[in-house]
């Protein structure tokens, strides 16, 4: 188990948890804000998580496929450390 | 006659909704804006086969109905009906990603709870059965209890089937109980259960993402290889304001100065009315159309990276150079439109969701190096740089030019830092977003987003900007020239009684009262500066022929120091009623365009001071 912002490129993964007081500096961010928009976009627990692409400053942001779906997230590794995955094979 | 119908259209952001806007409406639609928010109020209308008159409202794409972004705060209320601006919506129509079921769905049974009847698009299904995406669509009516429509919106398939049901319903519309409550982090995981049996209910196949935009993501989201074609596209993008807008922009100004000295000269000589007409009222809507070319090309890129799923990756590749200070890369696209000019940039803003980001964005996009300041740059350059070669390489004009652009574009990032130190006691924002797979732009679509801005561009520019023009020109006309008056008429109008009375204000910086007064006119849009300055010296004919002059007149009467203070304030200063104008519209409050014009003068001038003593103890040395 590992937070996704720890994933390299094609690693995949379970969630387990999302749990946004993982993050580093949550206090900052309104409470169950982070955890909210991560569960609309449709991280949740049971979901597989495929690290695509990482920016170039950084390794930020990343992008995620989400259980297979024809489109990517976008999101910085501070809100992915508050992912909980369990690696798993493809 | 029978009642009308008042339909809301949601959905998520990327599934094609502003596509099945115009699929069902065409070009019936109103564009206004919410009062007291700054988000666009789209209407647009049709009639069913059954003649039922239809209203549809396009709310913004959303992902809940939770009401803590502006976006999704309309969304609710409209559809609850707790908005009173707005007439009872009869129905909802609910718009799917057909590729990305799950987080459509999740918002599907939120808007179940209001109690209002829902019709379902299933929008991209071409691209979902492409792809392996099948679910059995009458299993999904059954499971969601409301009628399920196969659509692909830009092709305009499975429209007159979304009509009929519309009609169906129509006849036999029940409404339930509101129950929506704002639910909690738990409950939002029950409604992904929710959705994630549903799905395994109704799934026939599991889908695969696109093939293709896999491989282009290989190249354009490599961290190098990517920011190197970001690089290109934006060259590009200059490239085409630049030079491709060159001809029709100096077409449109010859027909404007053409149409301008008609009038003054020939039509109405010599008379009050044919001034007011030519010098204020032509010469103001001509300054702005000529931006025309510039704007609608860079419209034209904006709609197609958008459209084609690129503007997204290019958020991506600049998140992290945003976030350094403080911004989300969907910050970077008004800022590239700004370079055109900071109208449509601070228009394109309505991107960012984060209303603190929003603000800042609107506050430093017109730090960046708009195409009106060119006018004035030129001239001031070729007047006070001497053209020569430096490494036998570079020419120091050019270099002096590119420092300017450089100046905007280093000062545009501080200033977001200085503010985003103003907005500290607010939450930060996650800033997560999706990329879509890419498509190929349409044609119809492309041309029907285009007209959009064009128009209320257009309209601007017929409103305020001649009102303002009007303004102006009667400042620069009264009072009336003394007979045998020895100087020019400049120097007797408010104008230059103005600049003469500002005078003390600008001497730290070097300016004379010819500049003060230059820069009053220069305020309707920058790049009338110049022929203000022709002006107050006296100088007249063709446009080519003050450049030539006022260059050479300019050398002899100005300082070095007066001509960098100058060209440093246009860097800086607020020169441009027209964008605070839009920034009050955006913003709906005077706070911001204060705010933003407080600053820009400050900045200003504390920055022409630098440069001007700093330009004094070198020649002085």
């Amino acid at each position: 188990m590992k937070s996704l912002s720890d994933f390299e490129i094609k690693e995949v993964g379970v969630i387990r948890e999302i749990n946004e007081a993982k993050m580093l500096n949550h206090k900052e961010f309104l409470e169950g804000d982070v955890e909210d928009k991560l569960l609309e976009i449709g991280f949740i627990e049971g979901a597989t998580v495929e690290v695509l692409h990482k920016g170039f400053f950084g390794n930020q942001p990343i992008a995620v496929r989400i259980n297979n779906n024809n489109t990517l997230i976008s999101l910085r590794r501070n809100e992915a450390s508050a992912i909980i995955v369990e690696e798993s094979t493809k | 006659m029978n009642e009308g119908l008042n339909i809301a259209l949601v959905g998520n952001p990327n599934c094609g909704k502003t596509a099945l806007f115009n699929a069902l409406t065409g070009s019936k639609q109103r564009v206004a804006n919410y009062p007291g928010v700054t988000i666009e109020k789209k209407h647009g209308f049709f009639i069913t086969p059954k003649h039922k008159n239809c209203t549809l409202i396009d709310l913004p794409g959303t992902y809940s109905l939770r009401s803590r972004s502006p976006d999704e705060k309309i969304t609710r209320d409209v559809v609850m009906d707790l908005y009173n601006e707005e007439k009872k919506i009869d129905l909802i129509l609910c718009i799917l990603d057909a590729s990305n079921l799950q987080n459509g769905l999740r918002l599907t049974l939120e808007l179940k709870k209001t109690g209002k009847p829902i019709i379902i698009a299933l929008n991209m299904i071409d691209i979902a059965n492409r792809r392996n995406y099948l679910y059995n669509t009458s299993a999904l009516e059954a499971e969601l209890g409301c009628k399920v429509v196969q659509t692909v919106a830009i092709k305009k398939a499975g429209i007159s089937e979304l009509l009929d049901s519309i009609d169906n319903l129509a006849s036999n519309l029940t409404y339930h109980k509101n129950n929506w409550q704002t639910m909690s982090t738990k409950e939002s995981r029950a409604y992904h259960q929710e959705v994630a049996r549903i799905i395994n209910k109704v799934k026939i196949t599991d889908g695969s993402p696109s093939v293709i935009t896999e491989k282009i993501d290989k190249f354009l989201l490599n961290p190098i290889l990517g920011m190197m074609i970001l690089l290109i596209v934006l060259f590009l993008l200059f490239q085409a304001v630049f030079s491709f807008a060159a001809v029709p922009k100096d077409i449109l100004q010859a027909g404007a100065d053409w149409l301008q000295s008609f009038v003054t000269n020939r039509l109405l000589p010599g008379t009050l009315l044919g001034s007011l007409i030519g010098n204020g009222i032509i010469a103001g809507i001509g300054a702005v159309v000529v931006f025309l070319p510039q704007i609608l090309i860079i419209y034209l890129f904006i709609i197609l990276l958008e459209d084609s799923g690129y503007m997204s990756r290019a958020a991506f590749l600049m998140d992290r150079i945003m976030a350094a200070v403080g911004l989300h890369g969907k910050a970077f696209i008004p800022i590239l439109s700004s370079f055109a000019c900071a109208i449509p940039g601070i228009m394109a803003t309505r991107t960012i969701e984060s209303k603190s980001d929003r603000i800042i964005t609107i506050l430093i996009s017109p730090l960046t190096t708009c195409s009106a300041r060119i006018p004035i740059y030129t001239l001031l350059i070729s007047a006070f740089i001497p053209p020569i070669t430096i490494f036998k390489l570079f020419n120091l004009q050019g270099i002096v030019m590119f420092s300017l652009f450089a100046a905007g574009i280093i000062f545009m990032l501080l200033m977001a830092a200085i503010f985003k130190l103003f907005f500290r006691k607010t939450f930060k924002e996650a800033s997560i977003m999706e990329l879509p797979s890419y498509k190929l732009p349409r044609f119809k679509n492309v041309m029907m987003e285009l007209i959009k801005p064009i128009v209320s561009f257009l309209k601007r520019a017929g409103t305020i900007i001649v009102t303002i023009m009007i303004f102006l020109w009667f400042l620069s006309t009264f009072p009336r020239t003394p007979e045998h008056a020895t100087l020019p008429p400049i120097d007797y109008s408010f104008v230059g009684i103005i600049g003469h009375y500002l005078e003390a204000l600008f001497k730290p910086i070097g300016f004379n009262w010819q500049i003060v007064a230059a820069l009053i006119p220069g305020m309707a849009a920058r790049e009338v500066a110049v022929s203000a300055l022709g002006t107050i010296y006296a100088i007249s004919g063709s446009e080519e022929v003050v450049n030539k002059n006022l260059t050479s007149l300019l050398h002899s009467s100005w300082t070095m120091a007066t001509a960098l203070s100058l060209i440093t304030w246009y860097v800086f200063a607020p020169q441009c009623i027209s964008t605070l104008a839009v920034v009050k519209r955006e913003t709906n409050s005077y706070k911001w365009p204060l705010v933003m014009f407080a600053y820009q003068v400050s900045l200003a001038y504390i920055m022409s001071f630098i440069v001007y003593r700093i330009t004094l103890l070198c020649l002085n040395f």
